[in-house]
């Protein structure tokens, strides 16, 4: 299996994964941990929808109901009457917002551009409105008391207070989501994405069935952000409506445009620095950080689609000459 | 069983008086679709704005409403122009931005836009809800009705302004040529009509329409910038349903919507309610895409 690239890429790439497998040794900070560890879960998120709508080109507005499906899911499954083990529990939670997603939205797969968005948007506030309504969403105060991960030595942590084995494990998941994407952007199955996002009309003459190879990139799109939701829900240990706001969507959707949608790292960047960049206007001025958000969603869609990979693919190719 | 009957005729007069301003508020929408092929996901938050503007020009000018209304309409149309230089006009390379793609750009960027403006907005009002005071405070009694006469003036002002634009679109050059864009923007160039000025002064009539939406009801409706979204929502779901494009499919819609939305607070309680938009929304996209009266026959589905 070869991981195409340029070696500095590569070499860019493995120095991270290290730095960042470094760092619960090296800054003994929980606060940094947790902010790595929101980094991680928004990275898996941010990936997801970049399959969707940067590989495959269907925009999506809704990943939060996704987000939510995962975190609701994967908590009330680990309670009784289920008591299912949280290792399970995140699978749960990624399934059944991959089922319950493709079931109810199959209708609104044949759709086509702005349409499906809105479509994912329609969908996303409905999903929001169960759970504020619903009762066994326990509406806006929210699901809590559930277990989280049963670690082999080390038991079942408080993870605000011990976030070590937390910030291992997510950051595994984080890697794990991003080679199954690439894996899957990189198969046959990839290439379709890529070919429906180019020209959907040339694809489906060729004789491509696009209406499955929507699905099955929906599919593994709302998989990923249940997972993600899931693992929110052990983490923060409470799953309250907010998982479902907008808000979710547009932060995963600006991460992903501004690191570089079209790629399975430009994600995980944006992820990275939009998360701190939020934690950054705690500081400054929290009322100001969505505010900051909103703009660089404005900025980015129309002066730099490509984001920060795309800034620095123009970069490096005008260096070599 | 009286009661009732009265209880059904209020909310049905509350959801005309709610649809109404759906009406209006949805005609911008729509008339900015039809043109310029976009849609605006800050529309909701448009509204607010105008609502705000007028309830600060009620404390600082004058409590007449009208004066509110007058400068909230002015404000938004300038508001509209400058956001069709921001947003649009760097999109238009060629001819015009009929490109899909450029759709879903649009739609994300009045995405951050709303995103943008519903925090600013938290942070000017600063938590607070803003209201104006009603200006006619007396309420008609028949039987055991009540009918408050500010809803009253509110709904005839709605139904004045969009006969109004109806007049323009009908009977004015600018309104006609908006019309001819809408229709073929190709050719409406080629016979001369100069696309830049009527798209800027569609986004102006556009914002303007919510503005004033916003602005009339300021003084029944508790204004807090959270609403916004999902008022966006809701107006992509009554453009949706009433046909893109099509205003008077956007009138009878918003009619539909505020009856619906009222019925269905009453029957199945507030919070439940606010389905009621986004189901009609889905079933559109599954059962007729083009909506009541679409003139648009896009094809939206494969």
């Amino acid at each position: 299996m070869r991981i195409t690239g340029s070696l500095p890429k590569k070499l860019t790439i493995v120095v991270c994964v290290v730095i960042l497998l470094l760092i619960p040794l090296l800054v003994r900070s929980g606060y940094v941990m947790d902010v790595l560890i929101l980094c991680f879960i928004y990275g898996i998120l941010s990936v997801s929808w970049d399959l969707l709508a940067g590989f495959a080109g269907q925009l999506s507005l809704g990943t939060a109901a996704f987000f939510a499906i995962g975190a609701y899911g994967s908590a009330i499954i680990s309670m009784p009457p289920y008591n299912l083990s949280p290792w399970f529990g995140m699978i749960v939670g990624g399934l059944l917002a991959a089922v319950i997603g493709l079931v109810l939205f199959l209708p609104s797969l044949r759709l086509r551009g702005v349409y499906f968005a809105l479509a994912s948007l329609g969908f996303a506030e409905i999903v929001s409105t169960i759970v504020y309504a619903a009762n066994v969403t326990a509406g806006a105060t929210g699901i809590w008391g559930y277990p989280t991960f049963n670690f082999p030595i080390i038991g079942t942590p408080i993870p605000i207070l011990s976030p070590e084995p937390y910030y291992y494990l997510y950051f595994t998941m984080l890697l794990v989501s991003a080679f199954l994407s690439y894996k899957v952007v990189k198969s046959k199955t990839g290439l379709c994405f890529k070919s429906i996002r180019e020209d959907e009309l040339l694809a489906r003459v060729m004789g491509m069935n696009t209406t499955y190879y929507k699905a099955v990139a929906f599919f593994i799109s709302s998989f990923l952000a249940g997972i993600a939701g899931g693992l929110f829900a052990y983490y923060v240990m409470v799953v309250t409506p907010s998982t479902a706001a907008a808000t979710v969507s547009v932060t995963a959707m600006v991460m992903a445009i501004v690191g570089g949608k079209g790629t399975i790292i430009g994600p995980i960047i944006g992820a990275f620095t939009i998360q701190i960049m939020l934690e950054a206007f705690l500081f400054v001025g929290p009322q100001y950080n969505y505010v900051f958000l909103g703009l660089l969603l404005i900025v980015f869609m129309l002066f730099l689609p490509n984001g920060i990979i795309g800034l620095l693919r123009k970069y490096l190719s005008s260096v070599r000459r | 069983m009286q009661d009732l009957v009265s209880l059904f005729i209020n909310f049905l007069i509350v959801g005309i008086n709610l649809g109404t301003l759906y009406a209006l508020f949805a005609v911008g929408l729509t008339l900015l679709f039809g043109v310029l092929r976009v849609v605006n996901a800050a529309h909701g938050m448009l509204f607010l704005i105008g609502g705000y503007l007028s309830v600060l020009t009620s404390l600082v000018l004058s409590p007449n409403p009208f004066i509110g209304l007058v400068l909230a309409m002015t404000v938004c149309f300038i508001i509209g122009i400058l956001l069709y230089g921001t947003l649009i006009r760097p999109l238009r390379l060629r001819t015009g931005k009929l490109d899909p793609r450029d759709r879903e750009t649009v739609l994300v960027t009045t995405f951050g836009l709303s995103m943008f403006l519903e925090n600013m907005l938290l942070i000017i009002t600063g938590g607070r809800t803003w209201i104006s005071t009603e200006f006619f405070t007396q309420i008609f009694i028949i039987g055991s009705v009540r009918i408050a006469s500010q809803r009253v003036l509110i709904s005839l002002v709605a139904v004045f302004v969009t006969a109004f634009l109806w007049i323009f679109l009908s009977k004015t050059k600018s309104g006609l040529a908006i019309r001819a864009v809408s229709q073929d923007a190709d050719t409406a160039r080629a016979l001369g009509v100069n696309l830049g000025i009527i798209y800027s002064l569609t986004f102006g009539i556009s914002v303007m329409l919510s503005g004033a939406a916003g602005a009339l009801i300021s003084s029944v409706l508790a204004l807090y910038p959270t609403l916004g979204f999902g008022l966006s929502l809701r107006g992509i779901s009554i453009i949706l349903l009433g046909g893109l494009g099509s205003v008077s499919g956007s009138v009878v819609a918003g009619l539909i919507m505020g009856i619906s939305e009222s019925m269905a607070i009453w029957l199945i309680g507030a919070a439940w309610a606010d389905i009621v938009p986004f189901t009609i929304m889905l079933l559109v996209f599954v059962i007729r895409p083009s909506g009541l009266f679409g003139r648009w026959i896009e094809q939206a589905r494969e």
